[in-house]
């Protein structure tokens, strides 16, 4: 009997007993608690985003949002000394932003995810960046996030075809757009996002982004951009769907 | 530490070790204060916590319940999406199990995040024995790693060393100037460590949470290495028990606003990752292919045993051993054990057998704040009072038996318990010492036995009535 005849065994079942029946019951009392009955204002999700370190900032337009990634573009730039280097998702978002356009005026550099340099399998020439370090020397990431949640200021990602996993956690910061009217009160109406992720046509990775990569690992001393981006920003863009 | 018998006699000399360290209890105390405060900050987000753990409490058990629908539904489930699914029934049989997927076309080095399932099956260690190169990358676990040290807290391993300390480890073990700034030390690793994702053949991690409905595991962290880890490498391998499951995505978002506000005092953690498979065909990155083991090693039989199967609603939370007065001032290598704290006095002798860690629920004064800070309803210290019986029936001293049924005697028949009473009025005076109680074999040493009374409660009953006494 291999292990998994052996523990399989030794689980048994219920006989007689459908989990199914237990299972609604326990949906339906899940439903009546209070953390999924919050608002989704945009007020409240800034709010509850700043507290978990991020920085989050409301864009009339995505033309206000294209100018705030400039101006960090343009920081970074200062502070380095040098050409301040961004990659984005192939989102039709981000493509119609002209932000390719407002960051080389910034100064800076724009790769997008689905660039040939940036495939994971591109091998490396001499003298010219494996994709790996592409991303990984990069400063910001751009993406675009699927949901917002207003009660812990937390956007939900997800690997496709035109975003990777590493765009969102190499670069040194992680600026995300997101859509006001994505924005959800909590993760119990994030739920059937989630699942759709996880089905056949979605993705392998999704993503719960709850702030910049932080340890209190020393001494409890909380330090921010331990293996992941070290600031998290999130534009909350009212314009689009 | 990992193979010390945890007997009674150990565990006073582990205690006083650690009772005797300004320094760690110092650290240990101020960490877990902390996080106690940053709890209460966010678990006063909701009126009804009491009622949400109430529901986090019964939807485990249903799953235990269950157990072998929702396996089979995440095996099929997580089985489509592409991933493999293995089954060890012990540690042996993990490593090994584990090895032989990593091992194909010299696959030899690992990446690890955090798992205490995999520091139950020593799996670190087993892996280097095979040949591997097998790297920690959580940040606590990467010190802990370098000093050869088991961790001491289940969400924070490194939390009984100073900065000072950390700092000396890291210029000795990496060469680099000596500088004890927290900052700077975790750049330092993060440097290194971005090395070692790349380079790395192999991703293990553990699993927080496994969706039955979809194959989906979840994994919550803060720092980004579990992310590396799981999608760099070429192969991911994820390591869980059965006890992890949970129905779907909705009972998953009850436990994810419960898990972080009790161990971190977080609203969610930075990262949450919800992995389906391995990477899809048009996807950039990511794993080619998951592996997931399904642990037994005790837990079926744990789950097979009435009287101690609450242990497996466990979410590994921590906070169990930040409210204990006893790991306060102890912290986690007074455990002797990788599950220190409460859970870990009732854990420890399922998984390495109590015969080796009969000291641990003993270590306790069943003062019940474990089980009222527990987010799913954990009964704990009742857990411990069971194992006391058991391992008292199996182990108690012959003595010891001997009195507990003298006093069973005697307290079964009135009239004897009052004559005994009478004597001990009389004579206990004689035991007076000077701290105000009385001076009794071996209880002394370590506790102020009470003095006895001038008058029986029922002699004061007696008088109250006749109206002789005063109240």
């Amino acid at each position: 009997m291999n292990a998994r005849e052996k523990l399989f065994g030794a689980l048994g079942r219920q006989p007689g007993r459908d989990p199914d029946a237990g299972r609604r019951t326990l949906g339906e009392r899940l439903g009546t608690l209070e953390y999924g009955r919050g608002g989704s204002e945009v007020a409240r999700f800034i709010e509850r985003a700043r507290e978990a370190g991020s920085t989050a900032l409301y864009c009339a337009s995505s033309a206000e949002a294209a100018a705030h990634i400039a101006t960090a573009a343009e920081r970074i730039a200062t502070a380095t000394g040098r050409t301040c280097r961004c990659i984005a998702a192939t989102h039709a978002l981000l493509k119609s932003m002209g932000l390719q356009e407002r960051l080389r005026t910034a100064g800076a550099d724009l790769g997008w995810v689905t660039d040939p340099a940036l495939a994971s399998d591109a091998t490396a020439a001499s003298g010219v960046e494996t994709a790996w370090e592409r991303y990984a020397l990069a400063d910001i990431g751009i993406t675009v996030a699927l949901a917002g949640l207003a009660d812990s200021g937390a956007i939900v990602i997800s690997s496709s075809e035109s975003e990777s996993r590493s765009v969102s956690l190499l670069p040194t910061e992680h600026i995300a757009l997101l859509p006001a009217g994505r924005i959800l009160p909590s993760l119990l109406q994030a739920a059937p996002l989630l699942r759709v992720l996880a089905g056949g046509d979605g993705s392998s990775a999704a993503t719960l982004v709850g702030g910049p990569s932080k340890t209190a690992d020393i001494e409890k001393v909380l330090v921010t951009g331990v293996h992941g981006p070290a600031a998290l920003t999130i534009l909350v863009i009212d314009d689009i769907d | 530490m990992r193979n010390t018998p945890i007997a009674p006699e150990n565990i006073r000399l582990l205690i006083a070790e650690r009772i005797h360290d300004p320094q760690l209890r110092g650290n240990i105390g101020r960490a877990t204060r902390t996080s106690l405060v940053k709890r209460s900050a966010v678990v006063s987000d909701y009126a009804d916590w009491e009622e949400m753990r109430a529901v986090a409490h019964d939807i485990k058990q249903h799953v235990l319940d269950h157990a072998r629908e929702y396996l089979e539904s995440f095996e099929r489930n997580a089985s489509e999406a592409g991933a493999v699914v293995h089954y060890a029934a012990d540690a042996e049989e993990a490593v090994r199990l584990i090895a032989d997927i990593a091992a194909p076309h010299g696959k030899r080095v690992a990446v690890k995040s955090k798992s205490m399932t995999g520091e139950e099956i020593d799996l670190t260690h087993a892996l280097e024995n095979a040949g591997f190169e097998a790297i920690e990358t959580d940040l606590g676990e990467y010190i802990i790693q370098l000093a050869g040290e088991p961790p001491s807290h289940i969400t924070a391993p490194a939390l009984h060393k100073s900065r000072g300390e950390i700092g000396k480890l890291f210029a000795q073990k990496l060469g680099i100037p000596f500088s004890d700034d927290p900052e700077h030390l975790t750049k330092v690793a993060r440097e290194v460590l971005r090395r070692d994702f790349l380079r790395a053949d192999i991703g293990i991690s553990g699993v927080n949470f496994a969706i039955a409905e979809s194959g989906s595991i979840c994994i919550v962290e803060n720092e980004g290495n579990a992310r590396l880890s799981t999608s760099l490498p070429k192969v991911h391998i994820a390591v869980m028990g059965f006890e992890k499951l949970l129905p779907d995505f909705e009972s998953l978002s009850l436990f994810l606003n419960m898990l972080g506000r009790s161990a971190t005092g977080q609203r969610l953690t930075c990262y949450t990752s919800i992995l389906t498979g391995p990477r899809r065909r048009h996807e950039r990155d990511g794993p080619e292919q998951l592996h997931i083991v399904i642990l037994d090693n005790g837990r079926a039989r744990l789950l097979a045993d009435a009287a101690l199967r609450d242990a497996l609603l466990c979410i590994r939370c921590g906070a169990c051993m930040n409210v204990c007065p006893v790991y306060q001032k102890i912290g986690g290598h007074g455990y002797g054990s990788i599950y220190p704290g409460p859970i870990g006095s009732v854990l420890t002798p399922v998984y390495f057998g109590a015969e080796r860690s009969a000291g641990l629920p003993f270590a306790s004064s069943l003062c019940g704040a474990c089980a009222e800070i527990c987010p799913v309803g954990i009964d704990l210290h009742h857990l411990l009072l069971r194992w006391r019986e058991r391992i008292s029936r199996r182990q108690g001293k012959p003595v010891e038996r001997a009195m507990m049924r003298a006093f069973a005697f005697v307290a079964r028949r009135t009239w004897l318990f009052d004559v005994a009473g009478r004597l001990w009025r009389v004579f206990a005076p004689l035991l007076r010492d000077s701290r105000g109680g009385l001076r009794v074999p071996v209880w002394s040493r370590t506790r102020v036995f009470p003095d006895a009374p001038q008058r029986s409660f029922k002699q004061r009953w007696a008088g109250l009535q006749a109206g002789s006494e005063e109240e």
